[in-house]
């Protein structure tokens, strides 16, 4: 397998695919590319799980626990249920009716979660993650995934099985947030991996961090249509107030969710009418 | 075909083993070890720069196109392509050296990690920054070699399972046999008369070229051993030795260059008797190291050559579980043919291989790289 004349007129081939497709990409004419990606890699991916999955949570947990570590997942479900319906609740009780009036909330109902696994993660330098439910699960682009602790990210793409989830950490990701307490406005964005530690979060706050301490909670702000963020989700809380460089303050937010070991997750998904109501 | 679909899937293996079970793992510096761009260099490496290519467009392509990646569609591809081809190219400086072989793939991984990043922030993405490159890329770098290490010891052990799993002898014609790049080749002198003829040589055609993982695998012990022998004119070899290097019976003609336009050695069956060299392929490049035998060639009938596990060195690391030992094999390599009358090797030829083989502390057949003195004596 010499480099032959063959091998460069391979090679040229190859290279002249590989830059039309990121044209193309560029362009944003990838949307059927991507989908048929998703698709079939998606699929391949979660039938994977479905075997290895199991297979996993035997060594990670031992021969005699895995009973237990059903039981342990079961109730990692119901938790982030419960988060979600707090949350929920205390928004309800503070300022759902003002909030309705202004954005219209169709969250009145509550929110169904889709439990989900983690099955993959993203490679390199970007934050996102591929949950085991799909479009056949009811879960559709821009709908908030959470764990027990608190705020995960936005799903921005669905598969039929599979679908991928834009955690808060990623440089992309914007996320409306208020601050506990003072009720101030702001939004966090992910640091993009250049810190080291762990993952944090960057608040923006409108007008001068003088009045963000440290050690204040935050929790997400409503946005129309619940999406891409559901309101009142935890997000984490204030470690460090720097100062703002000219018209917004910011401040380090470490993160309640952790997200070097992401497991199990919920997406929240409205109760569409027709379908019942879920968990 | 075979070999594209090969690579899609060794790349596809490797990307869904990469987003699904090593991204996951929490690892110091913020980073993971990427196993296809580890498999791609590995891959590029050993098996040349087609293969490189192939693995890494396909490797890139899926990575591209996998759940959770959010970069351009054909980023990697590029990339990754680009990586397994140099690779490729590289494994011609490799010359089974392991410490060039670490370089290379230090510097194939180096590139890949350093491209992507430098592709990430040509083309705007938000998470490549340069605080975010500098804080991943020397653990990714140092991960990879790590586990592009790895990929090589399993390509080596993989390999040195499937020669031992398929003794895939076939039959050699003496046409092909000069032009052949083979580990063990013997023209024989009768061969002249038999054009074409029938199946002399039994052997295969060493796979195990340049960068090869299987020669890579007997690297730490033995340089590469390329045991090239040629009948030649037992008159003129014996009288004066530096004819042997000359014309039509320089090493270099033996099959040693590309294995393209090679002549064939003269063979002179009239005059009887035969000188074999011997040598590894860079002494023959230099300073041909010969072993000369003089014998006397028994009547017109060919020698046979039995496999000797062609493909491989003879000894070194990499000798499988189950093959004879080098001396074992050689007692094997050079016998009659089995046809009633004068089908004897020469004596002599099959006493000198002997006597070489069976030397101790030899791990290789010949040893002619740091031999050379001992082998002229021999001669």
């Amino acid at each position: 397998m010499h480099d032959t004349r063959r091998t460069r007129v391979v090679l040229s081939m190859l290279l002249t695919v590989a830059l039309a497709l990121i044209a193309t990409d560029y362009l944003g004419g990838s949307a059927p590319l991507r989908s048929i990606g998703g698709a079939v890699f998606g699929t391949a991916e979660r039938a994977i799980w479905s075997v290895t999955g199991p297979i996993a949570g035997f060594f990670e947990h031992g021969a005699g626990a895995a009973g237990s570590a059903r039981r342990v997942q079961a109730l990692e479900r119901q938790l982030i249920r419960l988060r979600a319906q707090l949350s929920n609740e205390q928004l309800t009780r503070t300022d759902h009716a003002q909030l309705a009036k202004l954005l219209r909330l169709s969250g009145q109902g509550g929110y169904r979660i889709v439990a989900a696994n983690v099955i993959a993660v993203g490679q390199g330098y970007e934050q996102a993650v591929t949950l085991d439910v799909g479009s056949r699960d009811g879960v559709r682009p821009e709908e908030t995934v959470l764990n027990a602790s608190g705020l995960v990210g936005t799903v921005t793409s669905v598969s039929p099985w599979t679908c991928t989830v834009l955690l808060a950490t990623d440089a992309t990701a914007v996320a409306g947030v208020r601050l506990v307490g003072s009720g101030q406005m702001g939004w966090v964005t992910g640091t993009a991996n250049s810190l080291s530690g762990p993952d944090l979060l960057r608040l923006h706050v409108l007008g001068s961090s003088g009045t963000v301490s440290t050690g204040q909670r935050l929790v997400t702000s409503a946005s129309i249509g619940n999406r891409p963020y559901v309101p009142g989700v935890p997000v984490g809380a204030v470690t460090q107030v720097g100062i703002g460089a000219g018209l917004t303050g910011t401040a380090l937010v470490h993160p309640f969710a952790d997200f070097t070991a992401l497991d199990v997750v919920g997406v929240v998904t409205p109760n569409r009418p027709g379908r019942g109501a879920g968990g | 075909m075979r070999h594209v679909v090969t690579c899609m899937v060794l790349a596809l293996v490797a990307v869904l083993l990469q987003v699904m079970l090593m991204d996951g793992v929490p690892l110091p510096g913020g980073s993971v070890p990427d196993i296809a761009l580890a498999l791609v260099v590995a891959l590029g490496l050993t098996q040349g720069p087609a293969t490189g290519m192939l693995t890494g467009f396909f490797a890139g392509l899926d990575l591209d196109l996998v759940s959770p990646a959010s970069h351009l569609i054909g980023e990697s591809a590029l990339i990754f392509c680009l990586v397994g081809y140099g690779c490729g190219r590289l494994a011609d400086w490799l010359d089974r050296s392991a410490l060039r072989l670490l370089a290379a793939a230090l510097i194939g991984v180096a590139a890949g990690e350093t491209l992507q990043a430098a592709v990430g922030m040509m083309v705007g993405d938000p998470g490549v920054t340069l605080p975010a490159v500098r804080h991943i890329l020397p653990a990714a770098v140092l991960y990879d070699v790590l586990l592009c290490s790895v990929v090589l010891s399993i390509a080596a052990l993989a390999s040195r399972l499937s020669v031992v799993r398929q003794p895939r002898a076939r039959p050699v014609r003496p046409a092909e046999l000069a032009g052949m790049r083979t580990t063990i080749g013997i023209a024989l002198p009768s061969s002249r008369g038999r054009a074409g003829g029938g199946p002399l040589a039994r052997m295969r055609p060493a796979r195990a070229e340049r960068g090869s993982v299987a020669a890579l695998a007997g690297m730490p012990a033995a340089r590469p051993v390329r045991l090239r022998a040629g009948i030649l004119d037992e008159g003129r070899a014996g009288s004066r030795p530096g004819d042997a290097r000359s014309s039509s019976s320089d090493p270099r003609s033996l099959g040693a260059g590309r294995g393209r336009t090679v002549r064939r050695p003269r063979l002179r069956p009239d005059r009887g008797g035969s000188a074999i060299r011997i040598g590894p392929r860079r002494a023959l490049r230099s300073r041909p190291a010969r072993l000369r035998l003089s014998g006397r060639r028994a009547g017109g009938a060919p020698l046979r050559v039995v496999p000797l596990r062609a493909g491989q060195p003879a000894g070194g690391l990499f000798r499988p579980a189950g093959a004879p030992r080098p001396s074992a094999a050689v007692r094997g390599a050079v016998e009659g043919d089995g046809e009633p009358a004068g089908a004897v090797a020469p004596r002599s030829v099959v006493r000198r291989l002997r006597r070489l083989a069976d030397h101790p502390g030899r791990p290789a057949l010949v040893h002619a790289g740091h031999d050379r003195r001992r082998l002229r004596q021999a001669g």
